[in-house]
């Protein structure tokens, strides 16, 4: 057999062998090709599924609440009457109720879980981080029912006791600001759901800002010790700034679980329907309203319990939105 | 280049206030979770039996009270 045969048999044997390599090749490209396409319309179709269900809940808390925003309208949000016999029903109570526990709360919780955060991170011994941590976060592994019956039955007392009425005798009869420290002091109220609530979203808020602080290059708070700045300037000027938007999204998160909680704010409240008129007064939210009177509600009350579902939807939204924006804009004026 | 002790000393002021406010809220935030957690295990665990796990519920109006049936769900 000549050289020439023996080289030419030999390409002909490669190439059949590149052949069958690149049909063996098209047939896995063609199978990965068939695999990451069902991959992407499962996925795709789990994501859907939130927004279906999403949507799903809009559109039923929507229509069970139509009847009472065909009758009341816009006056349903002004509205401050709550007659269940004469079926005529307001939304202001309650709405003022939510956001006034809510915000107290936050105004409460807010600072200390920066401080709770800036002291995990920048001034606790290392060794004593993870259990004090935890700890904190043990705070959030409570059920808001367990809350609910500390702050009715042992917080309530002590806080009518030693909080209230010195609050009244020193404050309640100044000009301007005493009208807020009115009312009973029963312990029960507004500023007792906020104070309740506060240590039930501190966890959630000191986790995340922990978190947020953490994650501050350790080369930028160096750089800051290096020109001679305090602990405190470092977290004030580097830290903050450099962990703003997930601080941000720490106080959201906690205001979220403020607004929408049940239980807790249902215990100490006092659920009484009327407009407050001071910290003291005992009010209702809408979570508490819905608890409260959902087993025995029919017709338009019925109604009336979607519409304070759905208005609760729709405030919880356009605080994450206004949130969102902020955040933004602050970005925006960073320049990033 | 001389030191400017007051600012200095206005600066440090400004620190340490800062660090005993959040040591200040770790104790507030540790104090209320002991406090619950010990209410909760002082009031709960002295009424922890057998029989209140293992028992159906009993009508409100006698006096013992079991918890099976919130327990288990039957």
């Amino acid at each position: 057999m000549s050289l020439g045969s023996v080289m030419s048999s030999n390409i002909r044997s490669f190439q059949e062998s590149d052949q069958v390599v690149s049909k063996d090749m098209v047939a896995i490209a063609n199978k990965q090709r068939i695999q990451d396409f069902f991959f992407h319309r499962v996925t795709q179709a789990f994501s859907l599924l939130v927004l279906m269900a999403l949507l799903g809940i809009i559109i039923s808390l929507f229509v069970n609440a139509w009847p009472t925003f065909q009758k009341f309208g816009f006056h349903f949000l002004a509205h401050v009457e709550w007659d269940i016999v004469n079926e005529d029903f307001g939304a202001a109570i309650a709405i003022v109720g939510t956001v006034a526990s809510a915000t107290i709360a936050l105004l409460i919780a807010v600072p200390l879980a920066f401080g709770v955060a800036v002291f995990l991170t920048e001034t606790c011994p290392v060794w004593l981080r993870r259990p004090l941590g935890t700890s904190i976060e043990l705070l959030a592994a409570v059920p808001s029912i367990i809350y609910g019956m500390f702050g009715l039955f042992v917080f309530a007392p002590l806080f009518a006791d030693y909080i209230q009425v010195p609050l009244q005798k020193i404050l309640g009869g100044m000009p301007l600001v005493g009208f807020l420290f009115g009312g009973a002091t029963n312990g029960m109220g507004i500023l007792a759901a906020g104070i309740v609530l506060a240590f039930m979203v501190l966890p959630f808020v000191a986790a995340v800002m922990r978190d947020v602080f953490e994650i501050t290059p350790p080369i930028l708070r160096e750089s800051a010790y290096g020109l001679g700045c305090t602990t405190w300037e470092v977290v004030r000027q580097v830290v903050l700034p450099y962990t703003q938007k997930g601080v941000i999204g720490g106080i959201m998160l906690g205001l979220g679980r403020a607004l929408g909680e049940t239980m807790a704010v249902t215990f100490v409240i006092g659920n009484a329907n009327r407009m407050p008129t001071s910290l003291f007064s005992p009010g209702t939210s809408i979570a508490s309203v819905l608890a409260n009177e959902f087993g025995e509600a029919e017709a338009l009350h019925f109604s009336t319990l979607f519409a304070l579902g759905f208005l609760l939807f729709v405030i919880t939204f356009v605080v994450l939105a206004m949130a969102k924006m902020m955040i933004l804009r602050a970005e925006k004026a960073k320049g990033n | 280049m001389k030191m400017n002790q007051q600012l200095y000393l206005k600066r440090r002021i400004t620190s340490l206030l800062g660090l005993a406010f959040s040591m200040t809220a770790m104790a507030i935030g540790l104090a209320v979770l002991l406090w619950i957690l010990y209410v909760l295990f002082s009031n709960g665990l002295s009424a922890l039996d057998g029989h209140l796990l293992t028992s159906d519920s009993l009508p409100p109006v006698q006096k013992a009270v079991a918890c099976a049936t919130r327990l288990w769900g039957v």
